[in-house]
Parts: C-alpha cells; structure tokens; sequence
C-alpha cells in the first residue's frame, strides 16, 4: 500500500527553546543550562515586504557544557527560538 | 543641543552613491540636527557629487536651530595587489582635512574615473585607484581603514597607509551594524590598530536618513544585482541599523571600544575645511588686467555700426554702454566678458568650417543669445546677442546690478551642426585639464520607478506596466498608491507588496539615478579643474565633465558658459541657404522687418504647427485669444505660457486684460498698487516676466538690487518653495516700509505674483525676446517660403511640438505635397523636387544605418540609377535586411510598378535574389539574374500599408488612419474635425481622432488636454478629472479614440474650439474597426502580425517629456 508523505517542511526551521534572559535581554540560561558567554550578537531585520515581517536578536552562546548555540527572540511574539547555523 | 555628542558620524552615504544611499545632503543635514549631531559627513563611493550641497545644506542649518558642520571625504575604491587578506579592490574612507586634501582627493578621483568608459559601449565601468596613487595624494587627508566588509584589515597594506599618512591621520575603523561577524571583526581590528600604534575611530556607514529610505536601499541593492528581494536576502544589510541614529545611540553601539567613539569626536575637530571659500578656482582672463580697455575696444568697434550718427536713440545708446562697462568694471567681471568673446570667436572659426565661406548661411553669426544676457548692450555688440537692447527696451538689472557677488550667465544657442564640433574644440583651446561639461543628475521618475523596484518586489510584470503607463508622475505622498488603486482596484493594496511598492517609488522622487552630462553648460579655468572638482569622462567620446551640476558649480563660484543646442536656428539657416540656392533670394534673417501684419495675422489664427515658441496647443489657444499685432506682443506671448505666470494668475490677468483692450481703446489696465503702473504698463498689470519679480519687489517692498536677486535666485533652485518662504517676511517688511498704510490684501497679493515663479519657471523679458524673434522668423519662413522651411524642419528632427507624421499632414492641407521616400530618387536628408513637392529622405526609414545610406547613394552616383530590384540586389551595396527594410517600407515600389502587390512582391523578389558579398579585395558582384514573374501575393489593404508606413517611418503620408476609418465613423454619427467649424457652440458632437499631443500641466489642477488629428485637421479636446480618472488608461495609452462631448467656440477663447469630453473610448483595429488582416509578408515582417496600430503609432508630446509614445 502506498503511504502519504507528508508535506515537507522548511529545512532548518527555527524551533522553539526555553531562554532566561536578563533585564538588557542577553540569554543567561538556554534550554536549562547557564551560558557561559554570549560569543556573538546580532539584529536580523527583513522581510518589511511580506505579511510576516523579521524582526530577531541573535545570540551565539557557549553553554556551561561547552555547547554552542546560536538562539534568537523573535521581537513580534517575543518567544524564543533555536536555530542551526 | 548644548554639550560635546560622544560621537561624530565620520562615514555616511547620500543618494549619490548611485543605488548605494537613498537620502539627499540636505536630508541628512536636517535629520542630523534634529538628533543631535553637531557635524555630519558625506562620504560617497568614489564621487564628491553631494559635496557642495552639503556645505550649502550645513550653511543653511548654521541659521537655524540645529546647526551642522560639514565633513567633506569619500569612500575611494583601491586596488591593493595581492595582499594577506585577498587580491582585489578594497575600500579606504579619505576625509578632508584642509585645502591640501581637497586637492588630493580631487584628482584621486579624477585618477579613479579615468577610463572607466574606455569600452565601445562607453558604459561607464567600476572606479578605482591603485594603493600607490593614494599614497602619492595623502597630504592633508586622514585615512580611515574603511568599512565594515570592504575595508583594509591586512597588516601590510596598513603599514603602507602609516607610512604614508602617518600616526596623526590613520585611524583603524571600526563599525557595528549588528551583523553577525563583526564583534569577531571589530576585535582583529582593534588588534590591528595596537600593533600600528593607532588608535581605532568608530563609524557607522550611514545608508539613509529614514527607515522607509532603508527600504529602498534594500531594493536599490536588488536592482542593482538584478535579482528581487526575495533573492538577495544573503547580500543585502541585514537590519536597519545603516539608518542615522543620535550620537548617544550610536556611541553605545561600540560597548568595549569607548575609545573609538571619542576618537570620532577628537578626529571631526580636525576636519575644517569649508567649501564655501576659496577652492582655488579663477577663470582664464580673470587676472587680466588690461581686460576693460580691451573689452571697451570690442564694443566701440561694433558701436558705429549698430549706432550710426543717424540713429536717434543713440544719446541713450552711448550712455547705457558706458554705464554697463563702468558696472562690468567695478565688478571686476571684464575678462569674463572677453572670456565668453573668445569662444564666440572659436564659434566662428567652427562655424565657416561647418558652412562654408561662400554660402549665404556664413553671413549669420554662429550662433544666437538667450537668457538675460541678452538685455546688456556689451553682450549684443560683442556679438554675444542679437538683440537690441535699446530698441526693445531691455533693462539690465537682472542680468547685472552693483550689489552681483557671482558671476551672471551668458548663453548662447547653436545649431547642432556648429555646437556638436565647438565643445571638444574649446577644451582643445583651453586645455584638456582646464575645459569640462557640467554634470547633470537625472532623477528617479514614476514610470522606471514603478517598473524597476516592483520588479525588486517580485510583482507581476503586466500589472508592474500598466500601473506605470497610467501613472501620473510625482505629484507628492502618496500619488503612487493612488495610481495602483485606480489601475489594479484599491483591492490590491491589500497586498503588502503593492504598498510597499507604493512606500519605496515615493521615495524615490527626486533621488539621482546616475551622473550625466549637462546639454552644454561648460566650465573653464585658467589652471588645473581638477584641482577644484573631480572630472569624469562623459559617454560621448572627447568629452568630460566635472562630478557637479549648475548649482553645485555656481556655488564653487565656476565659470560656466552654456553653449546650447537649438535645432530651430539650424532650421532656420537650412531654409535661409534653401531659398538662395532654389530662387536666389539671400534672406538676411537679422532684416526681416518685424512689422508684417500677415506674419502676426498667421500666429493669431493659432493653427500653424511649425512656429517656433508659437506652435504648442496652449500657445496656439492664447494667441487665438490676444491676437498679438506687435513684437512687444509676441515677447510677451512668449513668457505667459510659463508655468511660473501661469501658477501667479498672470497669464489669466494679462489675456483678460488684452482682450479688454481689443475690444476697447480707451481701456486702462487696473494695478494692484500704484508703485507698480510704470513696472507693470507693458503688461498691462501682470507680473509676466521674471524681470518683474525684480522690479515689483523693488518698487513695492524697497528691495535693493541685490536683495532682490538673491530673492529672483532663491526662486530658480531646488527647493526653491521653502527658500522662498524665507524672504516672505522681507518683503512684508519692506512694503510696509516703503509704502505706510498699504494693506496686507495688497502685499499678499503682491506676493503670490511673484512667488509663483518659485513655484513653476518663468522667462526673463530678454531671453523671451530672443525666443520672440526666434519664432518671428521662423513664422515670417513659414509664411513667405513654407516648402523651404518644411524640408528644412523635417531635417532638423526632432525639433518642436509636433512629429513630423503631424507637419506632413498640416502642410497637406496647406497645398504642399511630400513623397515618400524611394531608392531611386531620395537622397539621405529631405529634398525638394522640381515639382515643388517634398521628397522624403531614406533616413526616414527606421534602422537603416547613416553608412548603408551613403553607400547606395553612392553606387547610385557612380553607377547610374537603380533600374530594377535585381539590379539594385546585384550592386551589393547593402545587406540584405536593409534592402528588405526598404522594399517593406515602400522604397522600391518606383522598381517594381505601383500596385497593391509592390511591397509584398519585393520582398518575394528579394527572398530569391542573393545579393552580393563584401569582400577583403572590393564587392564582389552578383550576377543580375532575371528572375522571372512573381506569384499572385495577396494584396495589401489600406489599413496594412498604413501600419507598415508608421511601423517603418513613423510617417504615413496618405491615407491617414482616420481616413481609413471615416466610414464607420460616420455611421457612427462622428464628425470630421474640419466639420466641426459648422456645428455650433454648445452641441453634443462625436470626433474619432489620433492623439498627438496629451497633456496633464501641474498648473491646470487635473485637467488633460488631447490633442486629436484627423484627415482634416486637429482639436483640442478637453479631458475632466472625474473622466481621466475613469478612462485613465485609455486616455494614457491608447493612440485612436472615438471622444464625444461638448463643442465649445467662445469669442474670449478667440473663436478657438475645444471639445469638452463627456466620454472617450479606443478606437483601434484591435477592436474591431477595421478587421484584422492576418496575412503576413514572408521573411522578416513577422513582428507586424501581433502589433496593433498603438505599438506603431507616430510618437506624442508629452507635457515637459518631450515627443514619445
């Protein structure tokens, strides 16, 4: 019997993550884990064309771990999200 | 705002960084002060274009509440060789610190734009200096390192920069436009500056004043890549952080590099260099000092002649020549006079190179005066004007006065066969580096706007076309989402993209596209140009042309001569040696008595098309109304069609005023303060003139004659409505002053008439008298010698308001009859036959190379006529798409017997017929074969050849399209144009026309005025905002319309007609009338199949566009 696939989705889509930030807004813990350092930060403003506008604060954090992740809140919903890169 | 900012901006692009900035100087310097910046740069990609506007935008601000200093620089592009970081092109930031630099970086630019046209195209290519030419240039410049992604970061190529502008003048740059690598950046920069031993300056690249403006750079950048948005996501900014900030916003970007931001600030106070005073610049004869005694010498030579002991005014004459040179003295304008002399002289020695010695034409002087020179008695007896001065009342005080601090224009037109060779001549004179045309900047205008940043915003092509062809042009805010509504419905606005599309073309109003040449404004200078301003080569070749346009080089304090172009003169002088070459008459233009009755009897009917100055639908319509009977009349004519009288009221005030006085001879104009009867007489009351703004603030407001040039200068600039408000409380001031207890009803009055011309422009009565005469004559041709003057004019094309498709049609009603034209008998340009009848030339045929044209004619002359279609393929004289072009366009039909069949059966022929092979060794020639009978083709209807004649002439002698649809027409209860002289004022009637001319001036407040020709004749036609707005389209685009509405004939419009339109509709063949003929000629006709009459019609004149389609 043939199966349905399902539709495929936007390769690297941003996904949702948990971030505690502080009062200036940089991440202090990510996905449950203090960061260690915020490597690098960035403003992402784009699409003013589209019904969906892009509006994010960008952060590459090092995690306690040693883990790198790069982790953005997006300034519309004001939720937060992880993102490869 | 009080206290030191912690920051100066030291890098910022304006829009002339071309699709890299989208804010004008005078933006960013009002923004700038609003936010708190007490000094703003611009620093444009290798050009100083915005340069002086933004010295003369900081000036302005000094004045107001928000004042900015101006930081002079460039952002230069080097070549750096094979380095660490990369061979290629990196960016440096050059600022200017003194006189020095701005020399250096002048001719580093100069240096940069040198042969970047030097490809066949001339399409100008990417500038860019070696490292070592910087180098060479770093006195009195400060080096930043450059940008955030182009600037230098390699050691070695920093080291070179130490050595050479040294610890005081390189600073490393640091940026933070919130990307994701600069933090990484910023610190290897910092690194960089500590092993240099300097220290680090931030900067914040500054792309626009606005966030709308950011958007637009964001579809600059498409376009400039060719790609949409939606594409280039990866390559454009990716935020708005490039958007003018406030120093404390941008000094708390830099976290961790405070340093850097007070450098900024350390380093701005260096910079001082102000380009309101001296560049350096003289011109050639300004340090003469003999030049008075040699310019009195050039007049009194001239005197007796002009001013004979006979003359009766020639007390006056003496007395106003010593008054203007003892003024041109004081001045210390004298070798500015010689100046312009000595290139009247070079006009010359061109001129009977271009003429001749022995033809009648070598009697005129090369070219002619215009402007307000042409009211100074100096300029006419140096030959400078043809005008006299004395005799037509000329005052001097707009072209000079004692309170003058720059130089006054003198213009001279050309024809086109003498200005085309005498530009490269003068720099020849002068010197290459010491002569450059002045640049121009064309501006975004909607229809390209629409067109390329919808196509940015990926929106769908067709409707991307038809929103710009119904556009209306720039007429504010938000004329462009009107636009898409009225086109697409205000349903599509619903759409984000076409709101956005709406958001970015408003924004672009106004912003240059590229550099340009100016038509002739030439600046010379008695040393090195670009000392002073960058030069760039122009797209002709031979020419070149400083970085800056008539403004910006006025304020420099440039010498700058127009040496115009004007194809009438050239006309003019065509008919002139025409006449003496045919019937031996020697017309000596400058004595044609300017008192004919029948010549003004002709301007009055308002019906000929081929006047100069005379012949536009409004001009026909005033003079229809004034009946002019004088010179004074015509001069006068001349300046009321000026949007400047117009917009004031004065052309309504002066016909209604005229008309009085035609029908009463007792009439006394009313004036709207006494002080203003002797100012205003000649007009009776109406401030027509741009000598009037002058003499009414004078006379009414006590201006002196400085104050009031400053005020008639304020009016011809950009922006010239706000400089103009500046000067409103002077003038209510001064009237108060001069006249106690005048009324604020009359100063205020008194003020729109004059502040009109800020708002539209207007003429100087001396340069309307130079085009009065101008028009007088060609009208006196027209009238005396009108087949002359015709072939005269259709070889001067294009010229004036009517396509020549129009002039063939009007001088068919007139009696004179053109043929078209034929390899057998046309030369290249027009010609007359023996029959008195106008012969077309085979340049009429569209696409056929000047070269291939001589190359016939010339077989023709040595080889005898043409005497088949073999024998014109065999000679091999052209290629074969050119013989085809001119068997389509009915050229060979004299080889192949008249006939329906002709064109087709040329074509057959010539499909079968090999011509012959250009070879290395001469022509190879094929033999002539006979070729046997042709097939039956099928016919070619009426309406097929007509669309062939505009497809490949944009001329259709007879049958003119109308004709051909006259039947249905009338069937349809429409009227011939020329019938309409019948119908009475006020009756409904319906006319089918082509439209010839379509018209929207900002002036009449919506209304579109078509012009529509039949096989009869022309009308105006009267088109409401309700019914624009409702066939928008329609009356935009389309070229054949069906117009029913109200015929109006009143005696104040001077029994003129006018259809008022109630409803319009096409009326074309791809409706229906007539059938579509799908039959098509073999080979390269294809493309007429798909066509419609609309993709051929002759061309139309557009309110201040010119002729186009």
């Amino acid at each position: 019997m043939r199966r349905h696939l399902a539709a495929p989705g936007p390769m690297n889509a941003p996904q949702p993550i948990g971030v505690q930030a502080s009062a200036r807004g940089r991440p202090i813990v990510v996905d449950g884990e203090p960061v260690e350092t915020v490597n690098n930060d960035w403003l992402g403003e784009d699409w003013w064309w589209r019904e969906v506008e892009l509006h994010r604060r960008y952060y590459e954090v090092i995690t306690i771990s040693g883990r790198r992740v790069v982790v953005f809140r997006d300034l519309l919903s004001d939720r937060w999200f992880s993102q490869r890169m | 705002m009080p206290g030191t900012p912690p920051y100066v901006e030291l890098h910022a692009h304006s829009a002339y960084s071309c699709l890299d900035g989208t804010s004008l100087p005078h933006e960013l310097i009002a923004r700038a002060g609003e936010l708190g910046h007490t000094a703003f740069p611009i620093t444009d990609h290798d050009s100083l274009a915005g340069a002086m506007e933004l010295a003369m935008a900081a000036r302005e601000s000094s004045d107001g509440d928000n004042p900015v200093r101006a930081i002079f620089g460039a952002e230069v592009t080097v070549e750096v060789g094979a380095v660490a970081q990369g061979s290629g092109q990196r960016h440096l930031t050059l600022l200017v610190r003194d006189g020095a630099g701005w020399r250096n970086l002048c001719r580093l630019l100069t240096r940069a734009h040198a042969g970047t046209r030097d490809t066949v195209s001339r399409r100008a290519g990417q500038p860019s200096v070696a490292l070592e030419t910087v180098l060479e240039h770093a006195e009195g410049l400060v080096c930043l390192t450059g940008c955030h992604q182009h600037g230098v970061e390699d050691e070695p190529t920093a080291r070179r920069l130490l050595d050479a502008f040294g610890p005081d003048r390189l600073r490393v740059e640091l940026q933070r436009p919130y990307a994701r690598e600069d933090k990484r950046r910023n610190r290897a920069r910092e690194r960089l500056a500590r092993r240099l031993g300097v220290p680090t300056v931030a900067t914040g690249d500054v792309h626009a004043h606005t966030k709308i403006g950011a958007r637009l750079q964001d579809a600059f950048v498409a376009l400039a890549l060719g790609e949409t948005l939606d594409g280039t996501e990866s390559k454009r900014r990716a935020n708005n952080t490039h958007v003018l900030a406030t120093p404390a916003g941008m000094a708390a970007r830099f976290e961790g590099y405070e340093g850097a931001a007070a450098e900024s600030v350390r380093l701005a106070e260096t910079l001082t260099v102000d380009l309101g005073g001296d560049l350096g610049y003289r011109y050639p004869g300004s340090d003469d000092e003999g030049a008075t005694r040699r310019l009195a010498g050039i007049c009194q030579a001239e005197f007796a002649r002009r001013y004979p002991a006979s003359y009766a005014r020639r007390e006056e004459a003496t007395s106003r020549l010593e008054a203007e040179l003892a003024l041109i003295d004081t001045l210390g304008f004298s070798g500015f006079f010689n100046l312009h002399h000595e290139f009247l002289q070079l006009a010359r020695e061109v001129a009977i190179e271009v003429r001749g010695p022995d033809t009648v034409r070598a009697l005129l002087e090369p070219g002619r005066g215009r402007g307000s020179s042409v009211s100074s008695i100096v300029c006419y007896l140096a030959g400078l004007s043809h005008i006299d001065p004395i005799e037509n009342e000329l005052a001097i005080g707009r072209f000079l006065h004692s309170e003058l601090t720059s130089l006054p224009d003198i213009d001279i037109d050309f024809p086109r066969d003498i200005r085309d060779p005498l530009l490269p001549r003068i720099a020849e004179h002068f010197g290459a580096d010491r002569a450059a045309l002045v640049a121009m900047f064309p501006t975004y205008r909607p229809r390209s706007a629409i067109r390329e940043l919808g196509k940015a915003l990926g929106l769908p092509a067709a409707d991307l076309d038809r929103v710009a062809k119904a556009c209306e042009g720039w007429g504010g805010q938000g004329t462009v989402m009107q636009d898409i509504s009225a086109v697409l419905g205000a349903q599509r606005l619903e759409n984000k993209r076409w709101r956005r599309l709406a958001e970015v073309a408003d924004a672009a109003q106004g912003l240059p596209r590229h550099l340009a040449q100016h038509p002739g404004g030439m600046v010379v200078a008695n040393g090195a140009l670009s000392d002073c301003c960058p030069i760039v080569p122009s797209r002709t070749p031979g020419r070149q042309m400083i970085m800056w346009d008539k403004d910006s080089a006025s304020d420099a304090g440039f010498l700058k001569i127009d040496c115009l172009s004007l194809p009438t003169i050239g006309a003019v002088e065509r008919c002139v040696e025409l006449v003496q070459k045919r019937r031996g008459v020697r017309i000596d233009v400058g004595r044609i008595p300017l008192d004919d009755p029948d010549v003004y009897d002709a301007i009055g009917t308002g019906k000929r098309l081929a006047l100069f100055g005379f012949s536009s639908r409004a001009q026909q319509a005033y003079a229809q109304m004034t009946k002019p009977r004088t010179f004074a009349h015509l001069v006068i004519q001349d300046a009321i069609v000026r949007p400047g009288a117009n917009g004031s009221g004065a052309t309504r005030a002066y016909i209604d005023a005229r008309q009085e006085q035609l029908h009463n001879p007792n009439f006394q104009p009313t004036y709207l303060h006494p002080s203003l009867k002797e100012v205003l007489k000649e007009t009776l009351g109406a401030v027509v003139f741009q000598d009037h703004v002058l003499e009414v603030s004078t006379a009414l407001a006590g201006f002196s004659p400085g104050q009031a040039e400053s005020l008639r200068r304020a009016m011809s600039r950009k922006r010239s409505t706000e400089a103009m408000d500046a000067y409103y409380r002077q003038f209510v001031d001064g009237a108060r002053a001069t006249h106690p207890g005048i009324s604020q009803t009359v100063i205020d009055r008194a003020w729109k008439s004059v502040y009109g011309f800020a708002e539209g422009y207007g003429f100087p009565k001396a340069h309307a008298c130079s085009w009065a005469l101008l028009g007088y004559h060609s009208g006196w041709l027209d009238l005396y010698y009108p087949t002359e003057y015709l072939v005269s004019l259709l070889n001067e094309q294009p010229l004036g308001f009517y396509a020549p498709d129009s002039l063939i049609h009007d001088a068919g009603h007139r009696g004179i009859k053109t043929l078209p034209p034929d390899v057998v008998h046309s030369d290249l340009e027009c010609t007359l036959t023996d029959g008195d009848s106008i012969r077309l030339g085979l340049c009429y045929i569209k696409g056929l190379p000047e070269e291939d044209i001589q190359l016939l004619l010339s077989s023709r002359e040595t080889d005898g006529p043409y005497r088949t279609l073999e024998d014109l393929a065999a000679r091999g004289a052209v290629s074969h798409p050119v013989l085809a072009a001119l068997a389509w366009s009915g050229a060979c039909d004299s080889l192949i017997g008249p006939g329906e069949q002709a064109r087709r059966s040329a074509l057959w022929l010539l499909g079968i017929t090999r011509p012959a092979k250009r070879g290395k060794g001469g022509d190879q020639l094929a033999l002539e074969l006979a070729l046997g009978e042709v097939p039956q083709l099928p016919a070619l209807s009426a309406w097929e050849a007509m669309l062939a004649d505009y497809e490949t002439k944009e001329v259709s002698i007879d049958p003119h399209p109308i004709g051909l649809l006259r039947e249905q027409l009338t069937g349809a209860g429409a009227s011939s144009i020329a019938g309409l002289a019948e119908i009475a004022h006020g009756r409904r009637v319906k006319v089918g026309g082509l439209v010839v001319a379509r018209q929207r001036p900002e002036t009449a407040r919506g209304i579109t005025f078509l012009l529509l020709e039949d096989e009869t004749g022309l009308v105006n036609t009267v088109v409401s905002v309700k019914l624009y707005e409702k066939e928008r389209l329609v009356v935009r685009g389309r070229a054949l319309l069906l117009v029913e509405g109200e015929l109006q004939r009143r005696e104040r419009d001077g029994g003129a007609v006018n259809l008022v339109a109630a409803t319009i509709q096409p009326l074309s063949d791809e409706d229906g009338t007539p059938a579509r003929v799908k039959r098509l000629p073999a080979g390269e006709q294809t493309s007429l199949g798909g066509d419609d009459f609309g993709t051929v019609a002759p061309a139309v004149m557009r309110f201040a566009a010119g002729r186009r389609r």
